[in-house]
């Protein structure tokens, strides 16, 4: 370089906001965490068993009963829900995950009060109306056919349920269309009452406050007079969320793919999924750091080699997804149509490269500096700080994992992203393609793919 | 907020927020996809690609894996008024990223190949095909700018360009773009965050104040609409599950006093569970699966209105049509209740606390103010802006959404397999 390049001024501390921790009489866990300089405050309350306790017939109701929620309880209906939220300034939603079904919120902190009561309605006791039943059922089932429509989506349904079969995991958190029509006002009543009774609700939040005058708050609100958390646990690992091992990948010793034909297709949208890792396995810190190597960084191999160099796609990116069991580690990209061959297969090659070129010191300082740096940007705002702390509590870490998360990121050696590499199953392997099967099939098969061609 | 011109015209503005460590450098350059010439469509985007392909001291691909190391990241957005490039960073790195942008600016055509050249367009084409035409409805902006502008003004091509005419691009033409609109005297800094104004200062006099002027900066085209719009319809066949209204509006341009109460009216309209179109169309009547209406303000000219209904299966298109265009009406005669008035300011107010505690953000929407209305103050007063707006002034501004001005693109399914 023939110029020296601005070094850095003296970093300035950053700390994660510290965590609050209360319990209410009713055994409701509090966590509050202060933001000065944040008067925009998010909250969520967390009721425990999501997606993840639900069986192949029950894919999708605690989906659709995060949907109906919003649909009011005893005092609000929809519109008046809606009215009173935007009144405030806030905004009010419910969702469900493979944890548990959430109830969260947006607003000014000075206005919170009312904004617990209204939560707290309809968490406690929505009201589910059979109209709104029928009606978003509905509206479901129109948004699965409009799913079905995207490629995007479609590839991203295809990879995870190859990925596990028919474990929870594998199915879309929205349900599908034949568990979904299924669904009635019964069975999101008996799927209500069961997360009211189920242990250890939590509710977080985060903003600039006192937390003390929180606490003090939430013990006034209907938040604190509705829940019991004293029912039988149902056990969020009574339903096995992955395949106990790896199915065979294939009777033969070529590489499978599952090409969905979409004529006519510009693109092929490209999917290389393997069973990847728990946020609760040791090593997360380095799996992090593999990640942003392989696929993570705009200048991540797979990136850097199929837009950089080849030009084959607008953006390539893998990465794990962390769950409380082991989720899926997924490569994703669209290429144009006549290049899908070379590119699935530059793009496995560079998804495992680690293991016969393993990762410069270049790559592991830029990846971990990119971590470590990045930490206080994702966590600037309110709603991120609240749904990083419900996250992990969910899955039972300890808030102090934020805090030391720098720290292990930077210990993070060559030797760890290695074994990260190794220990994805090559067995576990699987590779969607949505495209014009016309036009790809034969040079997949030419290519050596054994290739299932699904209309 | 400090705002001032170095001796070469670039514009320089900082402003300081200690809340988290962090600096958010942004710089608009006031080129956008109404600047490019007939046959040469696409070129500020394409563009926008090469500024990250390197330059004297830094190498291909470079630009964003440096920032990445520094614990940053960094993107760029072209539209019709402009390109810009934004980058966060820890604010201790706030000079690096000075340096990298000065360096571009002053040498990006020294990095500059047929190789990166032919790369970036494969790439962009890529972008088109993931963006627009493999996704259904895909191609609905496209047609709807193509029906709101009359063909030859400015804003009447799509931003992502013509592929014949990328194709057609040489090394001289976009030596020549560059050369043209790539110049501190075309350019706004903005630099937000947790910094030293002084810090800042001197280091932009190091890096940007070396580089020369361009005094020959071309005036931009001339955004004036002879007529106003008339009504128009089109019907497009394709691949999609569901039969979908898109509609289009010219509104006031961004200088307009008026866009404002045009931007409530269309939150009372289609914002939120709560709004006028979910509550009739998606809840009441059950005829759309969804509904929209959103302002793309523009500078000069008129800005849009677009917005969009996705029939429910079984429905009645003509119901559709019908009832999204007797809400715009009714909202347009009878203007909103106060409670709507209330609801919508409250929501704005909690939108700019955002803002505020959003260093990127907060430095886009200065730069852009400050490059299209010479006004960056205005990013710091816009909830006073909306505060001022009456039920009056929303009535009215609903008014440009008569159907005598309206454009009304359906998607249809096209009969074969909609999956």
């Amino acid at each position: 370089m023939s110029v020296q390049r601005p070094g850095p001024l003296t970093p300035r501390p950053y700390t994660f906001p510290r965590a609050y921790e209360h319990r209410t009489a009713t055994g409701l866990r509090v966590i509050a965490l202060p933001m000065p300089g944040r008067p925009l405050a998010a909250m969520q309350l967390l009721m425990r068993g999501g997606a993840a306790t639900e069986s192949a017939t029950e894919n999708g109701t605690a989906a659709l009963l995060a949907r109906l929620l919003t649909e009011g309880g005893p005092r609000h209906d929809a519109i008046r829900l809606v009215e009173a939220a935007e009144l405030l300034g806030g905004t009010i939603g419910a969702e469900a995950g493979f944890e548990g079904v959430s109830v969260g919120s947006s607003l000014p902190v000075h206005r919170i009060a009312p904004m617990l009561d209204l939560i707290a309605e309809i968490a406690y006791e929505p009201s589910l109306p059979e109209r709104e039943v029928d009606r978003l059922r509905a509206l479901r089932l129109a948004q699965i056919e409009q799913a079905a429509a995207s490629p995007r989506a479609r590839a991203n349904e295809a990879i995870t349920a190859a990925i596990y079969d028919d474990a929870p995991y594998g199915r879309p958190i929205g349900g599908r269309r034949e568990s979904v029509a299924a669904i009635n006002r019964a069975s999101l009543s008996a799927r209500h009452a069961q997360l009211a009774k189920n242990p250890d609700p939590l509710f977080v939040i985060a903003g600039e406050f006192d937390p003390n005058e929180i606490f003090a708050l939430i013990d006034a609100s209907e938040l604190a007079r509705g829940v019991n958390g004293s029912g039988a646990s149902t056990s969020p690992a009574a339903i096995p969320l992955t395949p106990d091992r790896p199915a065979a990948a294939t009777t033969s010793d070529r590489p499978r793919v599952l090409l969905i034909d979409r004529p006519g297709s510009v693109q092929s949208e490209l999917r290389i999924g393997r069973l990847g890792r728990s946020r609760l396995d040791a090593g997360f810190h380095a799996a992090l750091v593999h990640s942003e190597i392989v696929g993570g960084l705009f200048g991540s191999r797979l990136n850097r080699v199929l837009r950089e160099e080849k030009g084959y796609t607008y953006g390539a990116a893998a990465g794990f997804d962390f769950r409380r069991s082991r989720g899926p580690f997924l490569a994703r990209t669209a290429v144009e149509t006549s290049v899908t061959v070379p590119a699935l297969v530059e793009a496995r090659r560079q998804l495992s490269s680690p293991l016969s070129d393993a990762p410069s010191d270049e790559e592991l300082d830029g990846a971990r500096r990119y971590l470590i740096g990045t930490f206080p940007l994702r966590f600037g705002a309110a709603p991120p700080v609240a749904a990083a702390a419900s996250g992990l509590t969910a899955i039972g870490l300890d808030l102090s994992e934020l805090d030391r998360y720098r720290d292990a990121v930077a210990a993070v050696d060559r030797a760890a992203v290695v074994r990260v590499a190794e220990e994805l199953e090559a067995e576990s392997e699987r590779i969607v393609v949505v495209g014009d099967a016309a036009t790809v099939r034969a040079p997949l098969e030419a290519a050596g793919f054994a290739v299932e061609v699904q209309a | 907020m400090r705002d001032e011109r170095l001796a070469n015209g670039l514009r320089l503005i900082t402003l300081v927020d200690r809340t988290t460590p962090v600096a958010a450098v942004n710089i608009w350059y006031h080129v956008g996809s109404k600047d490019e010439r007939p046959g040469r469509t696409g070129f500020a985007h394409l563009f926008e690609h090469l500024m990250f392909q390197g330059s004297e001291n830094v190498t291909k691909a470079e630009h964003l894996s440096l920032l990445e190391s520094i614990g940053g990241s960094a993107n760029a957005t072209t539209w019709l008024d402009r390109t810009n490039y934004f980058a966060v960073v820890p604010a201790e790195w706030v000079e690096l990223v000075l340096w990298m942008e000065a360096d571009r600016l002053r040498t990006l055509l020294v990095g500059l190949d047929q190789e990166n050249l032919d790369n970036q367009r494969d790439v962009v084409k890529n972008e088109k095909r993931s963006s627009y035409d493999n996704q259904p409805y895909g191609g609905a902006y496209i047609e709807l700018f193509e029906m709101a502008y009359p063909k030859g003004h400015p804003y009447h091509h799509p931003t992502i360009g013509s592929m014949d005419d990328l194709d057609a691009a040489s090394l001289q033409d976009v030596r020549d773009f560059f050369s043209t609109w790539y110049a501190p005297n075309n350019a706004v800094l903005t630099v937000v965050g947790d910094i030293d104004e002084a810090v800042v200062r001197g280091a932009v006099e190091r890096w940007f104040g070396p580089i020369a002027a361009n005094p020959a900066l071309p005036a931009h085209p001339d955004l004036t609409l002879a007529a106003p719009l008339a009504t128009s319809r089109k019907t497009i066949r394709d691949r999609v599950p569901d039969p979908r209204l898109h509609v289009a509006f010219r509104l006031p341009p961004l200088s307009d006093p008026s866009l404002p109460a045009a931007e409530v009216a269309c939150q009372i309209l289609a914002s939120g569970r709560g709004s006028r179109l979910h509550r009739r169309l998606v809840r009441d009547e059950q005829v759309a699966q969804d509904v929209s209406l959103d302002v793309l303000a523009f500078a000069g000219g008129a800005s849009l209105a677009v917005g969009a209904a996705t029939l429910r299966p079984g429905a009645s298109a003509e119901q559709l049509e019908k009832s999204y265009g007797e809400e715009l009406a009714r909202l347009a005669a009878e203007g909103p209740t106060a409670t709507e008035m209330e609801r919508a300011v409250a929501l704005i107010e909690s939108e700019e606390m955002a803002k505020l505690g959003d260093p990127e953000e907060l430095a886009d929407e200065i730069g852009g103010y400050a490059t299209l209305l010479n006004d960056p103050g205005r990013a710091l007063r816009e909830v006073e802006i909306y505060r001022a707006v009456t039920a009056e002034q929303v009535r009215d501004a609903a008014r440009a959404f008569a159907p005598e001005h309206r454009v009304t693109l359906w998607y249809e399914p096209d009969g074969e397999a909609s999956a």
